[in-house]
């Protein structure tokens, strides 16, 4: 009984800001709470095992059954239109930029967008990236660099591209160029 | 930002920290948790009982076929697929513990076909992922990965082609079909259990409903998930305590609404016993959605206003028309928002 009731407690205490990590993994809201309660679910079933840290138990599982769900759940939550209005500030000009950014990272693998969640929402090292998703640190470094050279080129993204008469050909603006 | 030559790392930080700022209020999460628990509870307790059946029968039969000539691989002397799932009845099946992956051959007599999957790695673990995808006469039509510890014997995918008949993937009625379910390269966790099967649908009076539970299982009063936050703007859902059908195609509920559309309609329907759903805009059949089990389910419909023939403002006729739904079962969530 200590046990469930530490498992309500947990839930009713955290499952908030998990809630936005599955967000920010699914981009859809009812998505997220489909995510994490299963991730819940999931860990109800383990969690007189669990000595230390629950909630990287249920992050670690939150983010590997998001990776696990069918390919084609994948591809119906690429999104083909704007972000409502309502989950951004409407602060104009950082706004666009932001919602760009966001669908940018909309069209980023499922993987891809999960070690940019961990690294740059969570907070987590590389060495507890690597940790959580069963991969070598290297593997995360190269799976983010790689994530963020893709938003470098998306063609969405020119609001972050230098101008066009700038010197130098950095390899972005090449890239952008040559994608037309 | 603008400032900015790329999109850095703290771009991406401001950009997560901007979009989780309108997480909505949700409330009693924990009783759906709770629900969630129950029923894996009970797909285990049920799983397990038709493991021990079939063991006490000596069944070897692992591979099913009606209508059809198959061969499959060894498989685990265990399992058996349910002859009758999610509209279709049994064509082929094959399981197997072969961490290469499964598969099975089949001479179809109709396309009217839909292929089940499950698969599981190491049981109880969190990182029991695995990347899978299916081959149709070697045609990749899509993949995903498998639960930890999941019962290969619980189908829970089932996969229709893109384009009806399954034509693109090569396969003709006579002529055999060879369908294999395996890890994608680079995958790093062992299989544990692969369940494959394939389905051919049949006729409604044709098929065969799962024993209903007794007392038949009611919705929560709660409506759908919201996706992006947004409101629905109506609700519908059926009434009055849940009963069985009196006749396997009864129109049990139809009612007509008006509403008026902005950006378009996405339908959200959850239902927990077996039954279908169809919507009509002015008159065109928009959805038809069916479930076969007693479990909860849940499926959306994404429409443009193009899809519906409508203008931005125009105001539609909207009717839901329930078969076999009785009682408090089902609902469906309305919501203004383009696909």
């Amino acid at each position: 009984m200590v046990e469930r009731a530490e498992f309500e407690s947990f839930v009713e205490a955290r499952s908030g800001r998990l809630l936005r990590t599955a967000y920010l993994l699914t981009r859809d809201w009812g998505l997220a709470e489909d995510l994490l309660q299963t991730a819940l679910a999931k860990a109800w079933f383990a969690w007189s095992r669990i000595d230390t840290n629950p909630e990287a138990y249920v992050r670690r599982t939150l983010v590997t059954t998001y990776t696990s769900w069918w390919r084609r759940k994948w591809r119906a939550e690429v999104p083909d239109g704007d972000v409502p209005d309502a989950v951004l500030p409407d602060a104009a000009a950082a706004s666009d930029d932001r919602t760009s950014l966001w669908h940018a990272l909309g069209q980023l693998a499922p993987r891809q967008r999960a070690m940019l969640v961990l690294r740059y929402y969570e907070d987590l090292t590389e060495a507890q990236t690597a940790n959580l998703l069963g991969c070598s640190i290297g593997t995360v470094k190269s799976t983010t660099s790689r994530a963020l050279a893709q938003l470098r080129l998306d063609p969405g993204l020119t609001i972050f591209a230098p101008p066009p008469a700038g010197p130098g050909p950095l390899d972005s603006v090449e890239f952008l160029s040559e994608k037309g | 930002m603008t400032d900015h030559t790329n999109v850095t790392e703290h771009d991406v930080r401001a950009v997560f920290d901007d979009v989780v700022a309108g997480a909505p209020a949700r409330p009693g999460r924990l009783p759906e948790v709770n629900g969630r628990v129950r029923r894996i509870r009970r797909r285990r307790s049920a799983a397990g009982a038709a493991m021990a059946v079939t063991a006490l029968a000596a069944s070897s039969v692992l591979v099913a076929h009606v209508g059809g000539r198959t061969t499959g691989q060894p498989a685990a002397p265990t399992h058996t697929a349910p002859e009758y799932w999610s509209g279709g009845r049994l064509v082929a099946a094959s399981f197997g513990q072969d961490p290469n992956g499964v598969s099975l051959t089949f001479t179809p007599t109709s396309l009217d076909l839909q292929i089940a999957l499950a698969c599981s790695t190491h049981a109880l673990s969190p990182e029991g992922v695995m990347t899978t995808h299916i081959l149709v006469n070697g045609h990749d039509t899509g993949g995903g990965g498998c639960e930890s510890g999941g019962d290969v014997t619980a189908l829970g995918v089932g996969i229709r082609p893109a384009r009806a008949g399954w034509t693109d993937e090569g396969v003709v009625v006579g002529q055999p079909t060879t369908i294999r379910y395996e890890p994608v390269p680079g995958s790093t966790m062992a299989v544990t259990g692969w369940g494959l099967a394939v389905y051919q649908d049949v006729a409604i009076a044709d098929y065969v409903f799962p024993t209903p539970p007794t007392p038949l299982p009611t919705l929560p009063s709660d409506v759908p998930p919201i996706a992006s936050g947004q409101k629905p703007i109506a609700v519908l859902r059926g009434q009055g305590a849940p009963e069985l059908p009196a006749n396997l195609t009864d129109v049990t509920w139809q009612e007509t609404h008006q509403y008026t559309l902005q950006h378009g309609l996405r339908l959200i329907r959850t239902a927990n016993v077996p039954g279908d759903l169809q919507v009509t805009v002015n008159g065109k059949v928009v959805w038809t959605t069916n479930t076969w089990s007693y479990n909860q389910e849940s499926a959306e419909q994404d429409l443009s206003l193009a899809d519906l023939g409508l203008a931005a403002g125009q105001t539609a006729t909207l009717t839901v028309t329930a078969h076999r739904y009785v009682g408090n079962t089902w609902l469906l969530g309305l919501y203004d928002a383009a696909p």
